[in-house]
């Protein structure tokens, strides 16, 4: 079992890519090692559990690995590996298309109120807990437009749904992590705060 | 101060940024090893059985050619067995035809006592034989029906007709007479003359049957599809192993030209590499697919193994299975990308620095030589199908299908299936 030596540390990635094309498994461990935690940072936020989370990535790395031939060693390997992370958990929700309802907010949760102070202790646990509530379809819209930078149209495009859609998803998404936030984290809310 | 949202926002990318899960990778890792073993053993386990599955097709094309063959050569013997039972019905006493001379096997003439027996027809037998025992076989058989009402002229006319039999065997060598059916004798009471029809197999259960065919399908590259029908068009063979079951096999031209849509988000392998060489990876990182054009002209060859599964007299239900090699004559490929940009300009008016965002476009093209591609067996088939007669000894088949690829097909490597509608028509 390959461990992460000073050794596999010192390898460049081009070195890493490399040697998976040739189907070196020992260089597959290592750039799974490396890029493990990259790729559950991707999962978990989309999956938000970390059971489903590993099976993402596990089947991302088995696109990544297959596909690496394709891939242009000129170009930054992350980018590329995020993408195919991305497109990965895309596929999912279009694998659980009929199960991922839209789910319309209660009229509790729709009451806009004060923002909450958003406090600089919340962590990956937190947030999770917060992303674990809401709907797959607010999930991932929030997190392709906000964290990955996909337009509307192109989070459209990806999950079927019309760009208006994605706007009032997108929309509801803040909406219910902010009284999410409020009512389970406990925050003081302060004035003159916007959306 | 910031909104929630953005301070969220800013705070999730954070946080996940230096997202630590280094303590779940081993399990991780554990969970990745058995998944990819399960999926080699699956991968390996469809390569073996597409390596035996080819390996049975072959024996079986190389079994029914020489079937085929055996079969042509023992019809061009003069030689024909007696299939069906016979039974004596000349009244006793009669005195014995010269027809007994003739063959020891042939001493007891072929007749019929009731409608059961007269269930004959004469088959498998050369066209000289059918004369010779089309000969035979009438005044026999006029012998045999009128037995019943007018036993003097049957006498008379047996004895007159042993003059002509004997004339004929002394011509050819009749050794046995095949026979299964001879419906015709009903004919001949109501005195319509006899016509022995000596070769009426049912169009579909012809030893070899050859098709003319025209296909349209539908292609899919995984989420594009196709927006406009490729054709098919070609001839096919088909070879009776079983009661059940035929060989098919054939060759067939196949012309897709068409523009791919997206089902679903635009990510494919369509291109193969063409875009990651020719776009920087920024750009790629954003860029939309808004065309995807392939132009493919092909020669396919499928080796099938037809399964009916329901027989009527007028109609059948079969499922067809095999697999599909294809030869390669023309491959062109394109894809147009466009990807946002921006740039900055200074307005002198406002005195503020604005951004305008833009679209480039991009098109990769891919195209290769005739031959310079060759998927053997590269895609699966399965079809159903439904036929039924068009005209005596024809049928027209109507064939759904779906071909899933056992390979990447193309020289681009792409994950091609098409499914579609066959109609074929047999010509033999």
């Amino acid at each position: 079992m390959v461990t992460s030596s000073e050794n596999d540390l010192s390898l460049s990635d081009a070195e890493i890519v490399s040697g998976c094309i040739e189907g070196k498994q020992k260089f597959q461990e290592i750039l799974y090692r490396r890029y493990f935690s990259y790729a559950m940072s991707i999962g978990i936020r989309y999956m938000a559990n970390p059971d489903d989370a590993m099976e993402l990535v596990n089947d991302g790395f088995l696109k990544v690995f297959t596909n690496l031939k394709k891939y242009n060693p000129s170009k930054p390997f992350k980018a590329w590996f995020a993408k195919i992370m991305v497109n990965t958990s895309i596929d999912y929700y279009r694998r659980n298309l009929r199960s991922n309802k839209t789910v319309h907010l209660d009229s509790d949760i729709e009451e806009k109120g004060a923002a909450p102070n958003v406090i600089a202790e919340i962590n990956a646990d937190d947030i999770l807990q917060l992303f674990a509530q809401l709907p797959a379809t607010y999930r991932y819209t929030f997190n392709l437009y906000e964290v990955e930078g996909y337009s509307h149209e192109e989070i459209a495009e990806m999950m079927k749904i019309t760009t208006s859609t994605s706007r009032s998803n997108l929309s509801r998404a803040k909406q219910m992590l902010k009284e999410l936030y409020k009512q389970q984290l406990n925050v003081q809310p302060f004035c003159h705060e916007t959306l | 101060m910031k909104p929630f949202s953005e301070e969220f926002v800013t705070k999730v990318k954070e946080v996940f940024t230096d997202y630590d899960a280094s303590h779940l990778v081993d399990a991780g890792w554990s969970a990745y090893q058995q998944k990819h073993v399960a999926q080699n053993k699956s991968r390996a386990l469809w390569l073996a059985m597409a390596r035996v599955a080819s390996v049975a097709l072959l024996l079986s094309v190389g079994v029914g050619v020489t079937y085929f063959f055996v079969s042509r050569q023992n019809q061009s013997n003069n030689t024909v067995e007696v299939l069906g039972e016979t039974q004596p019905t000349l009244t006793e006493g009669k005195p014995q035809t010269p027809n007994d001379k003739i063959n020891p096997r042939l001493s007891k003439p072929v007749l019929a006592q009731d409608k059961e027996d007269t269930d004959l027809a004469i088959t498998k037998t050369s066209k000289p034989q059918r004369e010779v025992i089309k000969s035979i076989s009438e005044p026999v058989a006029v012998a045999s029906v009128t037995s019943r009402q007018h036993k003097n002229l049957v006498a008379d006319s047996i004895q007159q007709d042993s003059t002509h039999i004997q004339h004929i065997n002394s011509k050819t060598q009749v050794d046995t007479v095949s026979i299964v059916s001879l419906k015709e004798y009903d004919i001949l009471i109501a005195g319509q003359p006899v016509e022995f029809e000596t070769d009426k197999t049912p169009a579909a259960d012809k030893k070899l049957s050859l098709y003319a065919g025209i296909s349209g399908m539908i292609a899919k590259v995984e989420h594009l599809i196709s927006d406009a029908p490729g054709v098919s068009v070609g001839f096919y063979a088909k070879q009776k192993l079983a009661q059940n079951i035929s060989l098919q096999t054939g060759i067939a031209v196949c012309r897709q030209d068409y523009s791919f849509q997206p089902i679903g988000y635009s990510g494919s392998d369509y291109m193969g590499e063409s875009l990651f060489t020719s776009l920087d990876q920024n750009n790629l990182e954003s860029a939309t697919s808004t065309d995807n054009r392939m132009e493919i002209l092909s020669i396919e060859i499928p080796l099938n193994v037809v399964f009916t599964i329901r027989k009527t007299p007028k109609s059948h239900f079969y499922i067809t299975t095999g697999a599909s090699s294809l030869v390669f004559l023309d491959q062109k490929f394109s894809e147009t990308v466009s990807y946002p940009y921006t740039t900055e300009f200074y307005n002198p008016q406002t005195g503020i620095t604005q951004t305008e965002a833009h679209f480039k476009q991009f098109k990769a093209e891919d195209s290769y030589n005739a031959f310079s591609k060759v998927n053997l067996f590269g895609l699966f088939n399965l079809m159903v199908g439904y036929s039924f007669p068009l005209t005596q000894g024809s049928l027209v088949s109507v064939e759904p299908f779906l071909q899933l690829p056992i390979t990447d097909i193309t020289s681009n490597n792409i994950n091609l299936s098409f499914g579609g509608i066959s109609l074929k028509v047999q010509i033999r």
